[in-house]
């Protein structure tokens, strides 16, 4: 009987030992995974929104996980302080310019923390606090959308005026569409462009054609413009023209040479127009060979009448008549 | 129907008197130490084949039943966190529980019952044996006390049972699933499935030296105080599975 409660009682001792040795061993499992055990440093980051982050969560770096979330707090509206517990070893990598992030683990979407190491050269240390870029919050998207869909709604108000105005024929688009005035006065002002356009082309053709024939026809500008050897006949007239001005020009010194001669009244000439007796002599000269003319006009018609010479005259008259009209007849 | 609310109020009073009792006992000198770790040994270690069993075998058909649903959206690899959350807060306890309350309660119960119907308590009392302390308290204490570490054996061997099949499926590692266990599982889950079952042990003790203790009428009074002991216990024990939860969600 002593014996046997003694085998008891050790069996006891080794089912309470065992169960304790279990419990104790499956609590140091759980401990290092949330790292209860491992020497830790906290960092915290202040974000704008942890879109669900809690405690306990991951923390990864380069998709390693690193530590936990240690805690996460409301400081004020819009600032929530999470504080990251991170593995002692880990440190060396996290720069003090890093940042962190929240992201999400899988399917479903655990938060985690994601940090980005930084590159300063300057390694982070205890309590210090990292930089946190927030994400895109899902409430400002669709505030953003709230406001493009109300500015949608106002332009297609403003759209459906303006075709309402269009339809009932207001405006010029609106005559145009409904075959207003403007519309027919653009319609008349396109066939008379159109007509225009007709009659420049028929005067391009025309042109076109002149041009040809200036190219290949005949006819003085042809030759102008095609004919090669023109060109040296109308170089040397050319030279003639100069040399006739050049003749010109030794004429018109001579003639200024004999003016200046006849000024001078030491000739006959001179004499006539400078000479003041000269030239009233000469007046007298002239008006008596004038009154001697006159007489010897009279003369000569009494001589034509006289019955002796009258028949000399008559002939002569006759002569001059058929001269003149042989030339018209042989044209 | 007054006669009714009568007994249950008499039925009330009676076992808020065995508490006291109890409580009382419990503190007294000199403790009945022999006794105590005698069933101890009676209910920890002779349990622990049956309990464990039971755990392996609910743990491979918990994770192959749960495989289905969660590969239909290519969750496998959850199978591991979700099995040990189950196991740890809620199932482990539970089977431990449901199973000590079939053996164990019906055991104390039908003992001590029969010990009442045949005056041997009575008996004790006159010979200044102090029955009370050294059939009720011992039991009471020893339900208690073993109840928590059954669950530790259940929740080791059912996740046990739970990794073999998940290996057997998926060729996981053992490396593995313990990772993805302990990432799941926090102390809160451990200290509270142990603090569960001690009030389960407490709750199947107590039932079962209560149905005994206040068993009449005969043989037939030994039966029904074994069939009371295991129907109220298992009740408690769902009740106090969900007053806990809802308690321990507090601090979740």
């Amino acid at each position: 009987m002593e014996k046997n409660e003694v085998k008891q009682r050790v069996k006891l001792g080794a089912f309470v030992i065992t169960g304790a040795l279990l419990l104790v061993v499956s609590l140091l499992f759980i401990g290092t995974a949330s790292n209860l055990f491992s020497k830790t440093f906290t960092i915290a980051a202040i974000f704008k929104n942890v879109e669900g982050l809690k405690e306990g969560d991951k923390v990864w770096l380069s998709g390693v996980q690193i530590g936990t979330v240690k805690s996460v707090r409301i400081v004020k509206v819009g600032e929530v302080i999470v504080s990251l517990s991170l593995k002692e070893k880990q440190n060396d990598f996290i720069r003090k310019n890093a940042s962190a992030s929240i992201g999400s683990d899988g399917l479903i979407g655990n938060r985690i923390v994601v940090i980005q190491p930084g590159n300063s050269k300057e390694v982070i240390k205890d309590a210090d606090t990292i930089k946190a870029i927030s994400p895109a919050d899902t409430q400002e998207i669709i505030n953003i959308a709230k406001e493009v869909g109300e500015n949608t709604r106002s332009i297609t108000l403003d759209l459906k005026a303006i075709s309402d105005k269009v339809n009932k024929g207001q405006g010029i688009i609106g005559e145009l569409l409904n075959e207003g005035t403007f519309a027919k006065d653009i319609r008349k002002a396109v066939s008379s462009f159109k007509a225009t356009g007709d009659q420049t082309n028929k005067a391009a053709q025309s042109l076109t054609n002149l041009i040809d024939e200036a190219q290949h026809g005949k006819g003085i500008l042809p030759t102008l413009i095609n004919d090669t050897s023109f060109v040296s006949v109308f170089k040397q007239t050319l030279i003639h023209v100069k040399k006739v001005s050049a003749n010109a020009a030794s004429m018109s010194t001579s003639i200024e040479a004999v003016t200046a001669k006849i000024n001078t009244k030491n000739n006959a000439v001179g004499v006539l127009l400078s000479d003041t007796v000269a030239a009233a002599e000469l007046k007298a000269i002239i008006k008596n060979t004038e009154s001697a003319s006159v007489k010897l006009d009279e003369n000569l018609e009494a001589f034509k009448h006289n019955f002796l010479t009258r028949g000399y005259f008559r002939r002569k008259a006759k002569a001059d008549k058929k001269a003149l009209q042989k030339p018209s007849e042989s044209k | 129907m007054p006669d009714a609310i009568q007994t249950l109020l008499l039925e009330c009073e009676s076992i808020f008197r065995f508490v006291q009792k109890l409580l009382k006992q419990a503190v007294a000198r000199p403790f009945e130490w022999r006794e105590t770790v005698r069933q101890c040994f009676e209910i920890g270690n002779r349990s622990l084949f049956l309990i464990c069993f039971t755990a392996f075998l609910s743990g491979v058909v918990f994770t192959r039943q749960s495989r289905p649903s969660l590969s239909s959206f290519g969750a496998e690899s959850w199978l591991p966190s979700l099995v040990s959350q189950a196991v740890i807060r809620s199932l482990g306890p539970l089977i431990t529980g449901l199973i000590c309350a079939g053996k164990l309660g019906s055991n104390i119960a039908a003992e001590l019952a029969s010990m009442k119907v045949t005056e041997q308590i009575d008996a004790m009392e006159v010979s200044g044996t102090r029955p009370f302390s050294y059939l009720v308290v011992s039991r009471v204490i020893a339900t208690t006390l073993m109840m928590p570490l059954l669950v530790v054996f259940a929740d080791v061997i059912a996740l046990f049972g739970s990794y073999l099949t998940v290996h057997t499926i998926n060729n996981t590692s053992l490396q593995l699933y313990l990772n993805e266990v302990s990432v799941v599982i926090t102390f809160l889950d451990i200290f509270s499935s142990i603090l569960l079952a001690t009030f389960f042990g407490f709750a199947i003790g107590f039932v079962g030296s209560y149905a005994g203790y206040t068993a009449a009428n005969g043989t037939s009074g030994v039966g029904k105080a074994a069939n009371n002991a295991v129907v109220i216990s298992m009740l408690f024990i769902f009740i106090i599975d969900l007053l806990s939860l809802q308690i321990i969600n507090l601090f979740r």
